[in-house]
């Protein structure tokens, strides 16, 4: 028996090692396996901690402030107002210059001097719409009377221009501080006041004195007392004054204006302004910072 | 070759061929003389003026209508053709009889001698192309039996030249010429105020027919290449109503096509439109007449008629005001002093936006300079 004894025992002793040198075995492969599993899951922890970090980095460098300057009315109105105004310079100054080949080619495209008039008269009617438009939401609209009075020429448009120049020719230093219009743009609203009032009255009463008008879609209006009261020497005045003015606002909006929005080294090839509605901190800082100082004094407030 | 060396060698051979030459350079020198056109074409014209000479020579034709064939000698003797013979023009006429010559004689056709580089010595002229263009050889082409030809209008037998006469005559004869079938258009051109200057004070400033309508070149009115075309008129009438050489004699403006030009009416012809008015429009055509004539269109009793032939709605202001405007001219009264305020205001504008403009690329450009260094 014992013999049987030792024998069995001997085998389990056997089997015992066995099995623990294998399970050692076993053992450190899963540890293995366990620890690459554990890096691999730090690893993708930290590539998406490092995602993310980039995405904030890159979400706060687009995240300039930006400030609204013009509402979508006044835009839309603008809009309106230069697509007319392009409109009549293009049937109407050729006609001041009927030699002219470039003259010659842009009648042309309207079919001739009868088209060019139904053209012209029809855009002439959208320019008396929108200038009534505006009058209203001067009126009307709280947008439009805060920004007609800040529009409003005073003498301290006067000292900035005499500071803007001594800052061009290098006499200042530091830039010159603007509110919510500087008198560049007051300049360009009044001086689009004068030219409306300007074209729109000298053209009625030329239109009255024909005694038709006939804007393309609108047929032919009649009115047949324009006549009566308008004589062929208050006509001939008109007349004169209209191209005169003409030829004025289309210098003005060519070399002045844009110059002002496009090729000014600093908005080439525009300023976006009069289709966002928008300007950057900086643009804010630079060009009207009294406007942008009273607003962080208005916040400031309101914080506190 | 030998023989002429014996010739030469020979003295009697030698001495008939000089007698031969000598005589062959008489004959040829008689023979010229016997030939030359004068003498051909005075011999050949007696033959035909036996006829043609008689002033009571007519023909009646089957309708009863009567053509003179009498041919005025003395006027043709004094034509430049009067040393051409009757069938240098008349060529189809080859064979006369005691009765004469074929009934059907063609038309004479001038091209058969004036052309460029004619052997004969015509005068050259081209003027039979720009003929080919004009109204009167297209209705010659339709088979028009009244269409003029050249010898219509520049005289057959009693053919004159042209710098012969005074530009006065001229003129005068022109408006004769066209008159043989124009009649109707020639009075009322007599009583317009070119036409009275011209027949009344024999001014030779004033336009006759061919002064508008062109000589050769004639076209139709309608015809966009015709001088008095509705919107080509207002260069024709400017030849002379814008020249300043011609209008100071009498002491009248000669803007008035400078102010036409820049009226909506002549700002629209310019542009090719037909409908508006042109200078005949208002003043007339062959009816053209002073404003204070009463029959003139742009006498103030006629002018709202006048302007309502395009205005319906035109009144008595249309008349009040100037119609041909300068108002770069000081007598246009407030329309200078406007036109002048304008100018001003649009030159200092647009001086001290410029100056505004380049002082701002001056800084910006020096700010850049800056930092960049």
């Amino acid at each position: 028996m014992d013999k049987q004894n030792d024998i069995n025992d001997k085998f389990n002793r056997e089997v015992e090692k066995r099995l623990k040198s294998k399970l050692a075995e076993y053992e450190s492969r899963v540890r293995e396996e366990i620890q690459r599993e554990l890096q691999k899951e730090a690893e993708l922890l930290a590539s998406d901690e490092q995602k993310k970090e980039d995405e904030r980095i890159e979400s706060g460098k687009k995240k300039e402030i930006f400030y609204e300057r013009f509402g979508i009315n006044f835009r839309i109105q603008h809009i309106i107002l230069f697509s007319c105004t392009i409109m009549l310079i293009v049937t109407g100054v050729p006609l001041k210059f009927p030699k002219n080949s470039v003259s010659q080619f842009a009648i042309g495209l309207f079919g001739g001097a009868p088209g060019a008039r139904a053209i012209h008269h029809f855009f002439a009617l959208g320019l008396i719409i929108i200038g009534i438009y505006h009058l209203l939401y001067t009126f009307w609209s709280s947008h439009g009377r805060k920004d007609f009075f800040e529009l409003l020429p005073n003498l301290r448009d006067f000292s900035d221009v005499y500071n803007q120049i001594r800052y061009f020719l290098g006499f200042r230093k530091e830039k010159v501080k603007y509110g919510r219009f500087s008198y560049i743009e007051k300049f360009d609203y009044w001086a689009v006041y004068w030219g409306l009032i300007m074209m729109i009255g000298t053209g009625l009463v030329m239109w009255l004195f024909q005694g038709k008008f006939e804007p393309i879609i609108f047929g032919e209006i009649n009115l047949a007392w324009g006549p009566e009261i308008i004589t062929n020497y208050v006509h001939a005045i008109a007349r004169e004054m209209h191209s005169d003015e003409a030829l004025l606002a289309t210098l003005v909006i060519i070399g002045w204006h844009f110059y002002n929005v496009h090729f000014n080294p600093h908005k080439f090839p525009m300023s976006k302004v009069w289709l966002t509605g928008k300007i950057t901190e900086k643009e804010m800082k630079d060009e009207h910072a009294l406007e942008y100082e009273k607003m962080m004094k208005k916040k400031e407030d309101n914080g506190d | 070759m030998r023989s002429i060396r014996i010739n030469l060698e020979n003295g009697k051979l030698m001495g008939i061929f000089k007698v031969n030459i000598l005589f062959f350079i008489i004959s040829i020198f008689v023979f010229t003389k016997l030939n030359s056109p004068e003498l051909y074409s005075q011999n050949q014209n007696q033959k035909c003026l036996i006829c043609h000479g008689k002033p009571d020579f007519k023909l009646k034709n089957d309708d009863g209508s009567v053509k003179q064939l009498f041919v005025n000698d003395s006027l043709l003797a004094r034509s430049p053709h009067s040393k051409i013979s009757c069938y240098d023009c008349h060529n189809d006429i080859v064979e006369i009889t005691a009765f004469g010559h074929k009934k059907n004689v063609n038309k004479v056709q001038c091209t058969r001698c004036h052309y460029e580089n004619n052997p004969v010595g015509a005068p050259e002229t081209e003027k039979y192309l720009e003929f080919q263009e004009s109204v009167h050889q297209l209705e010659l082409n339709k088979g028009n039996p009244n269409a003029p030809n050249c010898q219509s209008c520049h005289g057959s037998h009693d053919i004159v030249k042209r710098k012969s006469l005074s530009s006065l005559e001229l003129k005068k004869k022109i408006t004769q010429i066209c008159a043989k079938c124009h009649l109707d258009i020639y009075a009322v051109y007599k009583n317009s105020i070119h036409g009275s200057e011209l027949f009344e004070k024999n001014n030779a400033d004033v336009p006759s027919c061919t002064d508008c309508h062109g000589e050769h070149t004639i076209k139709k009115h309608d015809d966009p290449l015709s001088s008095v075309y509705e919107t080509k008129i207002y260069g024709t009438c400017g030849e002379c109503h814008a020249s300043e050489k011609i209008f100071e004699k009498y002491g009248i403006k000669s803007d008035k096509i400078k102010t036409y030009e820049s009226s909506y009416h002549g700002i629209a012809v310019q542009f090719g439109e037909k409908t508006v008015a042109n200078c005949a429009s208002c003043h007339g055509v062959h009816d053209i007449r002073p404003q204070d004539d009463p029959a003139s269109l742009i006498n103030p009793a006629n002018i709202v008629k006048t302007c309502g032939k395009c205005h319906p709605d035109a009144n008595a202001n249309y008349t009040m005001g100037k119609i041909h405007l300068n108002p770069h001219n000081e007598d246009s009264g407030s329309i200078y002093y406007i036109s002048g305020f304008f100018k001003w205001l649009t030159l200092i504008t647009i001086f001290l936006l410029a100056i505004h403009v380049m002082l701002d690329l001056f800084r910006k450009l020096k700010h850049k300079k800056a930092l960049t260094k």
